[in-house]
């Protein structure tokens, strides 16, 4: 088998981050900041400021951690497969998952009304209400607000799903690094060891967490393929923030013969898989609701296919899946870099309308304008406010450590990597 | 990849786990021999007597499916058990069972090349082989099941003096669709996989009758570079196109069940939950058939540990997968608050039918738990006990969806328990007699392992290291001329 | 495994032999010059200089695909991802396109509720067309663009053929390469380390089809003809004989049948009547009442009850079912309002009318249904309407079996309503409500008006554009005549 190129030794300056890439992140932080505070600020003027601004922040808030959780179990699958090719972009995944605790302080917003009472955001925070609303139409219902939808245990289970992912994401970030010491082999075993019984922590805290904060914004409403939606849809955006985020190392100046069109071609390659994954469970799910037609299902998407929802819907079917599908199709479009960006950025804002399609009938409906979008500026502001300070992190995270881990023992083999 | 270490395995155990180089998959063999291991299996002008018995029982067993279905045809489709309220019994949950078997051949060929799985290339022809069998099982059952069989071509949209077409709004029609869909395509994608072995298969032949017969089959493949590029770019649109196949066959099973309002049926997380484990069912049916194989055939240095280790990954990662699904499904029951739902799951576990539960959870999600622990993913004996309780258990998670949920529904009045008949029985275990039959068959005339898919991942020899070139044998070798 | 190799050489058959003797005894031309490589790093380097000499009839041949061996040869990427793109998106459609003409065009038959044509329930049938048609195309894409299948090439006739498709690896460089010569092109392969260089010929003439293989190929023809010939035939013929039932069981059931004698029966219980009688003296416990008039409308003494039957309560409600009842049972003849104008009544009429004008030869003679506001029929006492409507009148059939009694009653009451409303002045309508209804009648006026003088003045654009049509008729032929 011949080779191009052939592996040239790591020097210093390979491997350091750029101070131009580090720049990028305090403007991000000052950006983000800014356009929190312009997100915040109607919250204190009129009355319906303070829900939109609730819901933004649900919104917002869910769209990065998603990021953040996509690049948690992208880790844990490299290391479980012993993927070779994936080994140069491996670090900027772990400074995306290294956001993990600070993203836990950024669900205080969240956690502390609900955890209080307030039935802003999620209206079974209120267990009576709910218990004498439904006793007489749906007694089964009653021990889930009694044991299980009620704000103490809800605020448990959110403590219990970010010390798992912060466990997990420290001992990856931290195992990795390092490594870039010791150079010892036995870490990249330990951390497959690990991962193994990280997906399945990670599948179960995803789908609970899913459960709690998106799916019980409709209380009655369920869908038990809820969790491998979320994690199709979170795994896609982290795939696209990493192409970005490498492009963006790049473009500092740092990595050039290190990450090639072949790593690029290997990304755009699972981009694309999952947007087929992602259709596949939507269309699922939506199928299944629909042909049945039972009314407790159906709800869902009936709201979602009325008024102006339908043309919302509609965006979701074509930009999230049809139209990317093809863009992604052609191997060129891959191994090319200003188009591959183009279709990261694409998927990134489809996931955040993907969100919105979640998350904002419930304000909608809340509102009393039914079928009517509730678009304010606020929303755009916080998901960007929010992303301003996650890409911050992630540039902290990316600190002092080496663009690529350094003496991971399959590094010449991700450096060499070519597609056949 | 040259740059990749390979690893110095002692014996015929490459499992190892250390990650500064990749172990080797073939073990002890260079180019040459992996022909002659392959090709000597067919060529073997003996017949071996464990052979013949193995193909006798099953031709047997086959005989006696035969049988049955006369008699079925002939009496009508009350020999079976089947009752109202279930009305789908038995033979619903063969043709779920043998269609789910069916995954793991195109999974391997498919899946597992598109994500560059080098370990696939030894027991991919085993695994479609193991597939199309299975699939030519599974769609007996509802060929059979429609009454009157001969009007069996209704099901196809075919113009006819009636003026009549199917109705495409059933997800029973869009199973004839996936169901013979994937049935042609996997024997397309095994049929062009072969190629290259069966001209290989060829060129050896010294029987003119058996170089006619290769020789047809191989359709004058030479192995020419242009050929082969063309034939990559195919394999890999294949690949890619029986990737979303295979999700979308035991997806539209699924929704068989799912798009009714069956209370245990209808649930959202079916398509990916019946995907996971038909996969799972079919890596075990894999294990079981390529553990004994290997060791009649001696092909260990080909199917090695590391082959078997990784497929017990598989189904250990499946099984979970399978087990989650039964997580979500009981969780969701409770957390919608619909008694119906409640009560269907409730009477799984706890009602008349709670042995065929446990029998399911304790096979499918226990079992495979074992192979955490590194022994007993390599351990023969280990892994053929699972993979067989795996086979058990993923028969019983249809038994348990088909016939809980239909023989307690809406109305108590109608409720009815189900007994197989011994015509149901003889059945399922005729359907062995026929998957072993065409498998012992296939195992006999066509190269089990795809010699030159294993030459690829074998490390390339250095320049004057190969055997010693020798021309006397090849001079008695007459010309081709097919 | 080698020593258990069949070694029975066999004889070839003897159309083999022939072809053989014939490619060996005919005059040869020199098809290619080929050599030997052991692994797949010398073939790419030969390959290489092979490439960069100029020749661009040429091939090589290995047991796997080499990697680098298309940059190495010069192979350019091919069009087959095309083809199969083109022929997936076709079947797609055709998928879609299926389901839409036989769902919603030939055979619209509705199924539990659901819409005709609706994409969701489209889509798995579709997904699978457009992948089935693809990866056929895959495949037969490969042979066709590789001329295969090709059971007769020169190249078989290569001894060391045999280790090309197992172990070894070969550069054929072809004769009609317009570059070719046969020393030099043997010199080029021996530089780059080529073993075993060797010279093929083929015969300059192929040998015609053998006999065998024509033979079987007209046969499996013809076979393959028959299925089309028996749908062509069955196309366009016509038959009385039902299509073929091996078993018949389902269609010929046993069964009771109504109105035919059962043997069983007889046999049984003496009647083969297949719907059993009551036993005689008996009566279902619910059809007991002691109420003539309730029954029959008649009273005791044979006279037609002039009043409701006991208990009967007249009620909104009443009425409202009454004329519900009314509406499904009477309306099609007697008309919505009673007046023997309904919609089965005036068909009737016209076809008749049809007939006596001699327009029409089918139809039937007709006895048009009463008006129910008639004296005649305002003068009967309510008993005999409800025995009509029981019993029936001259072409009317009575009603007893479709409609309840209650709801016969309730008929009745409901026609004592519409007689009641047909002869009524605005001086019925209650006082509270005149204004209202004299109002709309007002409008009804106006609407009625300008209906008519739309109607008139269409009728006048109308006789305006035909006598235009007519005046440009005439002047047509002037127009011609002056060519």
């Amino acid at each position: 088998m011949a080779h191009s190129h052939t592996v040239t030794e790591l020097t210093e300056a390979d491997t350091r981050l750029p101070a131009k890439f580090a720049a990028w992140g305090s403007k991000g932080l000052v950006v983000g900041l800014i356009l929190l505070a312009l997100g915040v600020l109607p919250a204190a003027l009129g009355k319906d400021g303070w829900k939109h601004f609730q819901f933004a922040y649900l919104t917002g808030y869910f769209f990065w951690l998603s990021i953040a959780l996509g690049g948690l179990i992208y880790l844990c699958i490299q290391h479980i497969m012993r993927a070779g090719w994936g080994i140069v972009v491996r670090r900027m995944a772990e400074n995306i998952v290294g956001t993990l605790p600070w993203m836990a302080i950024l669900f205080l917003p969240i956690l502390i009304p609900t955890l209080m009472g307030d039935t802003g955001i999620y209206k079974w925070a209120d267990t009576a209400a709910m218990v004498a609303a439904d006793i007489e139409a749906l007694p089964g219902k009653v021990p889930v607000y009694q044991n299980f939808l009620n704000p103490t245990f809800w605020a448990v289970r959110a403590v219990v799903y970010f010390a798992v992912w912060i466990f997990l994401a420290r001992f990856f970030v931290k195992q990795s690094q390092l490594q870039d010491q010791d150079g010892d082999p036995k870490r990249t075993r330990r951390m497959e060891m690990i991962s193994a019984p990280a997906i399945f922590l990670f599948a179960l805290t995803l789908t609970f967490a899913g459960f709690d904060w998106l799916m019980s914004l409709d209380p009655h409403w369920f869908s038990t393929i809820w969790g491998v939606y979320l994690f199709a849809g979170a795994l896609l955006s982290f795939l696209s923030y990493l192409t970005l985020m490498t492009m963006g190392l790049q473009k500092s100046g740092a990595a050039e013969a290190l990450i090639t069109k072949e790593h690029y071609q290997d990304l755009g390659k699972l981009m694309f898989g999952f947007v087929f994954f992602w259709g596949y469970i939507a269309f699922s799910q939506y199928i299944l609701i629909w042909y049945a037609n039972i009314p407790e299902e159906t709800i869902f998407y009936l709201y979602r296919q009325k008024g102006a929802w339908t043309g919302f819907t509609i965006v979701l079917l074509f930009g999230h899946l049809l139209i990317p599908f093809a863009g992604l199709l052609s191997k060129h479009v891959k191994r090319h870099k200003p188009t591959l960006a183009f279709w990261a950025v694409w998927l990134l804002v489809m996931h955040f309308v993907d969100m919105y399609w979640i998350v904002m009938p419930t304000l909608a409906k809340k509102l009393g304008n039914s079928y009517e979008i509730p678009f304010s500026f606020q929303h755009l502001a916080v998901w960007l406010g929010i992303g301003g300070i996650f890409f911050a992190f992630v540039v902290r995270n990316a600190g002092a450590k080496s663009i690529v881990p350094l003496r991971d023992p399959r590094l010449p083999e991700s450096l060499a990597f070519e597609n056949f | 990849m040259s740059t990749t270490k390979t690893l110095h395995v002692e014996g015929l155990d490459n499992s190892t786990d250390d990650p500064s180089g990749r172990a080797p998959l073939i073990l002890k063999h260079d180019y040459k021999s992996v022909t002659d291991a392959v090709c000597g299996v067919v060529e073997n002008p003996k017949i071996h007597p464990a052979w013949a018995l193995g193909f006798l029982v099953a031709l047997g067993g086959l005989g006696m499916l035969f049988a049955l279905i006369v008699h079925l045809i002939a009496t009508g489709v009350g020999v079976w058990g089947n009752n109202v309220p279930v009305a789908w019994g038995w033979p619903i949950v063969n043709f779920v069972f043998w269609v789910g078997i069916g995954h793991a051949g195109t999974l391997i060929s498919a899946v597992l090349f598109l994500f560059r799985q080098n370990w696939r290339t030894s027991i991919n022809r085993f695994a479609e082989a193991m597939t199309i069998f299975a699939v030519v099982c599974a769609g007996t059952f509802p060929g059979i099941h429609v009454g009157r069989i001969w009007l069996a071509y209704w099901l196809f949209p075919v113009p006819n003096q009636m003026l009549m077409w199917p109705q495409f709004r059933s997800p029973l029609l869009w199973d004839v669709f996936a169901v013979g869909t994937y049935a042609s395509v996997s024997l397309v994608f095994w049929y062009m996989g072969m190629i290259p072995d069966l001209a290989t298969l060829r060129d050896r032949a010294r029987h003119p009758l058996r170089r006619l017969a290769y020789g047809v089959l191989s359709m004058g493949w030479r192995g020419s570079s242009r050929h082969w590029h063309r034939y990559e770019r195919a394999y890999i649109l294949l690949a890619a196109l029986a990737t979303p196949l295979v999700l979308s066959v035991h997806t539209v099973v699924s929704f068989d069940f799912a798009v009714s309002q069956v209370p245990g049926w209808h649930t959202t997380i079916f398509p990916p939950y019946f995907v996971a484990g038909a996969i799972f069912s079919g890596f075990a049916m894999v294990v079981t058939l390529a553990v004994p194989a290997r060791a009649f055939y001696g092909m260990k240095e080909i199917i090695t540990v590391r082959h078997l280790e990784n497929m017990n990954k598989v189904i250990l990662a499946t099984g979970s997968m399978v087990g989650y699904a039964y997580a979500m499904e009981f969780f969701i029951a409770w957390y919608g608050g619909n008694r119906y739902e409640q009560f269907a799951f409730v009477n799984r576990a706890m009602g008349p039918y709670w042995w065929a539960y446990w029998t399911m959870v304790s096979c499918n999600v226990l079992s495979p738990q074992i192979f955490w622990f590194k022994k007993a993913r390599t351990s023969i004996p280990i892994m053929m006990v699972v993979a067989i309780f795996v086979n058990i258990g993923m028969w019983f998670e249809r038994f348990v969806i088909t016939v809980t949920s239909l023989s307690r529904d809406y109305l108590p009045s109608s409720w009815a328990y189900f007994r197989p008949t011994p015509v149901d029985i003889g059945m399922l275990i005729g359907s062995f007699g026929l998957f072993f039959t065409l498998f012992f068959l296939f195992l006999r005339f066509l190269p089990m392992i795809a010699i030159s898919e294993v030459k690829l991942v074998m490390p390339e020899p250095e320049p004057g290291t190969t055997a010693k070139r020798e021309t006397t044998p090849l001079e008695t070798a007459p010309a081709s001329s097919n | 495994m080698a020593e258990n190799r069949i070694q029975d050489e066999g004889q070839d058959p003897s159309w083999v032999t022939n072809l053989k003797r014939h490619d060996e005894e005919s005059p040869q031309k020199v098809y290619a010059v080929v050599a030997e490589y052991d692994t797949p790093g010398e073939l790419l380097e030969a390959s290489r200089r092979v490439r960069d000499a100029g020749y661009s009839k040429w091939d090589t041949l290995t047991p796997f695909p080499v990697h680098g061996i298309d940059e190495a040869m010069g192979i350019k990427p091919t069009i087959l991802p095309w083809i199969v793109l083109c022929m997936g998106l076709a079947g797609g459609t055709l998928g879609l396109g299926l389901q839409y003409f036989t769902n919603t065009v030939f055979y619209p038959y509705l199924i539990s509720g659901k819409p005709m044509f609706s994409l969701p329930a489209n889509i798995p049938v579709t997904y699978e067309l457009t992948i089935l048609f693809a990866a056929f195309t895959a495949f037969f894409s490969v042979l066709g663009l590789s001329m295969l299948p090709e059971f007769f090439h020169p190249l078989f006739r290569l001894k060391r053929m045999e280790r090309y498709t197992n172990d070894r690896f070969a550069v054929v460089i072809q004769g009609n390469d317009p570059i070719f010569e046969r020393e030099r092109a043997s010199a080029l392969l021996k530089e780059t380390g080529g073993n075993d260089i060797e010279t093929i010929f083929a015969p300059e003439k192929t040998a015609p089809i053998p006999a065998p293989v024509v033979g079987v190929s007209v046969i499996i023809g013809a076979i393959l003809l028959l299925p089309p010939a028996f749908v062509a035939r069955a196309r366009f013929s016509k038959s009385e004989k039902p299509r073929i039932h091996i078993i018949q069981d389902m269609d010929m059931q046993q069964k009771f049948k109504a109105q035919f004698p059962s043997e069983l029966l007889q046999e049984l219980y003496g009647d083969p009547r297949a719907s059993l009688q009551p036993v005689p003296g008996t009566l279902a416990r619910q059809d007991f009442v002691e109420d003539d008039v309730w029954l029959d409308g008649k009273l005791p003494s044979g006279d037609y009850s002039a009043a409701f039957p006991e208990g009967f309560v007249i009620d909104e409600g009443m009425l409202e079912r009454g004329q519900q009842r009314y509406a499904i049972s009477c309306m099609p003849c007697h008309g919505l309002a009673g007046d023997g104008q309904g919609l089965v009544a005036n068909r009737a009429l016209f076809l008749a009318d049809a007939i006596a004008s001699g327009r029409a030869n089918t139809g039937m003679a007709w006895a048009p249904p009463a008006n129910l506001a008639d004296a005649r029929i305002q003068v009967q006492p309510i008993g005999e309407i409800f025995h009509t409507i029981s019993y029936g009148l001259n072409n009317m059939m009575g009603y007893a079996t479709q409609v309840n009694r209650e709801d016969r009653w309730a008929i009745a009451a409901y026609v004592r309503v519409l007689q009641k409303s047909q002869g009524a002045t605005l001086a019925d309508v209650p006082a509270e409500v005149r204004a209202e209804v004299e109002q709309e009648l007002v409008e009804a006026r106006a609407a009625a008006e300008i209906v008519a003088a739309a109607a008139a003045a269409e009728q006048a654009a109308r006789d305006a554009a035909e006598a235009e049509a007519a005046a440009a008729e005439q002047a047509a032929p002037e127009t011609e005549s002056n060519d």
